[in-house]
């Protein structure tokens, strides 16, 4: 068998060939990538880029990493690399305070207030300073203003059956903000699991991120949604056909804190994140954004009425406990499968 | 000798037990298990969940459908290209770039069906290509109809190769995850790969990823049947055919040319150009609902993409170094195995089928769940969850296939007689493959390299769950901007991507084509 002689030759030049390349490769990347401060986010991917930005400029010598997707997603993967021994990410930050609770009782984070935390209502400091609320979202109720000529003033708007089957959500099994609306319209009064059914009558379509339904609001494939307040701005000021309301029984408060976990790998580094989400700079970005931004003093985005906003708070403990029985209840009642 | 067959079979068996058997040993093993104790429970849960039958049925329906439409629609193209007077053969030839897999028309068939028949186009018309037309020659000039030839000739030769693409093309239907995310979430409409994918995320759910394997091992069921399917369809059929170079058009279409040619051409505008243009036209939006027109257009989003997201940059040089890594590796053990496939009697060829097979049978969100769960720790002192490696394994496992199927068929091809020829007439072994294997081959070796490297660089089922901070790939983060609804963005670098994929694939062809010629 002296046939393969040729052939193995060649297979084994190209194989080392190869092995240097790649080695050469992953060395260079190693070294470009001195200690990086990683973050696994559930943030807008091009707005938690431009934070990037702005903040490696005001930061020289710090490098922030992004991990981006759904809160869902990127909640599996920090359970799956828990399990096994240590998860890459020095900081979290994301639409499910419950995760954030549960990380707590297991003393997986560590505590940090950056100074000018404290201007900010003491409310959107959690657990001694484990996790923060660094800007404000709201679930509203939204509408295409070609498509709706009256404008909505409730909730209650999403189940008339003059909008039947142009009414969008976000799944509640992958937008965290989804999952927080329903936790907390099931325990307000006069809402409850009948809303849901009114919603189902009136043949909403439960899409899976805020980002579609706010897109699909402004094609028109929707006429009235439940999204969360900053995208409608940010499609309005872009000139599409969008607005959103404040609902008169309130909006509904988004948790959606950031914090640090302990054994990162550049502490350091993430606490000056930290220090930059809660910066003048940081908090004017997050306004330009479009979002509300926490700290007093900081001038709102347009569009949003400087009186005292009605707000209807989470309630977490109860989303906590029920938790698994919300989403079976979802679940079955809109039959996702 | 044993020095050979160890540098023969060190890489191959590296990789088939470590990217392959290892990982596929321990998704059984969490399929089987609870909490580290053997039960059937999973297995229960599944098999009682009446639900999961329509999913399943839901899968095999899209995917048979969506097989005979794109295995007809490759079968047909690739005759008309390689077999008959189809004006502007040449352009056709480089045309078949699932490039619009991306985005798509509705319909999930109708989508996959036009994402994949490229493969079956390419594995018909490679066959084709390498089909001594002398055959066909040799029927017409004894008096059969061109007809009758096509029937009688052409089409048996091929059948392999058709039976091969169409087999290709099911599986990669049944395994795609991405056409029924997109188009079958809002219709809450599941099939297997988007049932498993929504079980691997279901954290809250007890015993996720033990039902997640379960579910996988049933999809792993239906495309080894299938696989069984064909062997038996095909088996113990091996033609020896020989060269073809620039072979004249065996069959005329007489007065249909002109009228063949502008449904060809109007077929590909309609599937390929198309949807590209309405992807250019998204990406150029300034504002989703406003009316259609020239103050509603303009550069902003590319303008956000490339100076507001530096992320994809790095995205799309990971893509490109993974996709030709994935791909040089897939071809240099694709050569190993076929030869061992095809050249050689040792036992547990069967074996070495199976692993190739095996995680491009099984969908990818599968594969990737199967590389976590083997790699989340470090194995044997080597780290590889959270790097690029664990994309690039999982890229090889996965593409290796797709190179093995044309070099496995070249090597058949090749009868062996033709190097016993040249050996007996005095040739020494190294000019026997130098004059005699490998340019029978190289065509195959090429068309292999370009099968694993194209669904490579917008690979998308692995790497959205393999990936990691600073190892992103240019499909995950299409991805992920279409689903957070940025489709503005996401279409500006569909735009980039498309535009990358093209220039490289004809910058390629030029390349390749010069070295055919030589």
């Amino acid at each position: 068998m002296r046939r393969p002689m040729e052939v193995a030759k060649l297979i084994g030049l190209l194989l080392v060939g190869l092995w240097v390349l790649g080695v050469i490769w992953a060395g260079s990347a190693e070294v470009s990538a001195a200690a990086p401060v990683t973050l696994y986010t559930s943030e807008s991917l091009d707005k938690v880029n431009e934070m990037k930005l702005d903040f490696e400029k005001r930061n020289p010598g710090v490098t922030l990493n992004i991990y981006r997707s759904g809160t869902q997603v990127v909640i599996s993967k920090l359970q799956a690399e828990f399990q096994a021994g240590g998860t890459l990410a020095d900081m979290i930050w994301m639409a499910d305070i419950d995760y954030f609770e549960d990380l707590t009782r297991k003393d997986l984070l560590a505590a940090y207030t950056p100074p000018e935390a404290d201007k900010a209502p003491a409310k959107f400091k959690y657990e001694g300073g484990r996790y923060h609320e660094v800007r404000l979202i709201f679930n509203t109720v939204a509408y295409n203003t070609l498509r709706v000529k009256t404008r909505p003033s409730s909730w209650k708007d999403l189940t008339d059956p003059q909008f039947k089957g142009k009414v969008g959500v976000a799944s509640p099994f992958y937008s965290g903000a989804a999952f927080s609306t329903l936790g907390t319209q099931v325990n307000m009064p006069g809402f409850g699991w009948e809303f849901y059914r009114k919603l189902k009558e009136n043949a909403v379509i439960v899409e899976q991120s805020n980002g579609t339904v706010a897109k699909k609001l402004a094609t028109g494939e929707f006429s009235m949604v439940s999204v969360v307040d900053f995208m409608v701005r940010e499609a309005k000021a872009a000139g599409s056909p969008v607005d959103h309301i404040w609902p008169k029984e309130g909006a509904i408060l988004v948790p959606t804190p950031v914090g640090i976990l302990k054994g990162a790998k550049n502490p350091e580094g993430a606490r000056a994140f930290l220090r930059y989400l809660y910066s003048t700079e940081g908090q004017r970005l997050f306004v330009q954004q479009g979002y509300v931004p926490v700290l007093p003093g900081i001038e709102g985005p347009r569009g949003v009425p400087s009186e005292k906003l009605e707000v209807v708070l989470t309630d977490q403990a109860y989303i906590g406990k029920h938790r698994e029985e919300l989403k079976a209840k979802y679940r079955e009642l809109f039959e996702l499968k | 000798m044993p020095i050979l067959r160890l540098l023969l079979g060190l890489p191959l068996g590296l990789v088939l037990v470590g990217a392959v058997a290892y990982p596929s040993l321990i998704l059984v093993w969490h399929a089987f298990t609870r909490d580290g104790r053997p039960t059937l429970a999973n297995l229960a849960a599944v098999l009682h969940d009446a639900d999961i039958w329509r999913v399943l049925w839901n899968s095999v329906h899209v995917s048979v459908w969506a097989t005979l439409l794109g295995g007809a629609l490759g079968t047909v193209l690739a005759f008309l290209v390689a077999r008959t007077d189809l004006p502007g053969q040449r352009i056709f030839r480089t045309a078949e770039e699932p490039l619009f897999r991306i985005y798509g028309a509705p319909g999930i068939i109708l989508v996959l069906a036009l994402a994949h028949y490229p493969l079956a186009y390419f594995t018909v018309l490679a066959s084709l290509e390498r089909m001594d037309p002398a055959l066909e020659e040799a029927a017409r000039s004894s008096g059969a109809s061109p007809a009758r030839t096509a029937r009688d000739v052409t089409l048996p030769l091929v059948a392999p190769a058709i039976g091969a693409g169409a087999i290709l093309v099911f599986l990669r239907c049944m395994e795609n995850f991405g056409i029924p995310a997109i188009l079958g979430f809002p219709a809450k409409y599941f099939v297997l790969t988007t049932k498993i994918y929504a079980t691997i995320l279901d954290f809250d759910r007890a015993h996720n990823l033990g039902l997640a394997a379960t579910l996988s091992l049933l999809l792993v069921a239906v495309a080894g049947g299938s696989i069984a399917l064909q062997r038996r369809i095909l088996g113990g059929r091996a033609y020896g055919l020989t060269r073809a170079v620039g072979q004249p058009p065996i069959f005329s279409l007489g007065e249909w040319r002109r009228t063949v040619g502008i449904g060809v051409t109007v077929f590909l505008l309609a599937t390929s150009v198309a949807p590209l243009l309405a992807i250019l036209l998204t990406a150029l939006t300034r504002a989703y609902g406003m009316p259609f027109g020239w103050s509603n257009l303009g550069l902003q989003n590319f303008h956000t993409l490339f100076f507001k997201v530096p992320v994809v940059w790095r995205a799309m040089g990971n893509s490109l170094v993974l996709a030709a890594s994935a791909a040089t590796f897939a071809v240099v053990l694709a050569i190993l195995i076929a030869y061992v496939q095809v050249r050689t009697q040792v036992r547990g060829k069967g074996l070495l089928e199976a692993l190739v097979i095996l995680p491009f049978a099984v969908p990818g969100t599968v594969v990737a769940l199967a590389m976590i769960l083997a790699f989340l720790r470090p194995v044997l002192g080597l780290s590889l969850y959270n790097t690029i490696w664990i994309i690039l394994v999982a890229y090889v496992a996965r593409f290796l296939t797709l190179a093995v199927k044309p070099v496995a068929a070249a090597f058949t091809q090749v009868h062996v007689s033709l190097e016993e020829a040249a050996r007996s007439s005095g040739a020494s072994l190294s000019r026997s493959v130098r004059d005699i294997t490998m340019p029978l081959i190289r065509p195959a070796l090429v068309s292999g390299w370009f099968l694993a490297a194209v669904p490579a660089i917008t690979e998308l089922t692995l790497s959205v769950l393999l990936w990691s901070a600073g190892n992103e790939t240019i499909g995950v983060m299409v991805f992920n901007m279409h689903e957070e609804g940025k489709v503005l963005l996401s279409s500006a670098l569909a735009v980039v991507v498309m535009a990358v994929a093209l220039t490289s694939n004809l910058l390629l062809r030029r390349l390749t084509s010069g070295l055919a010629e030589a």
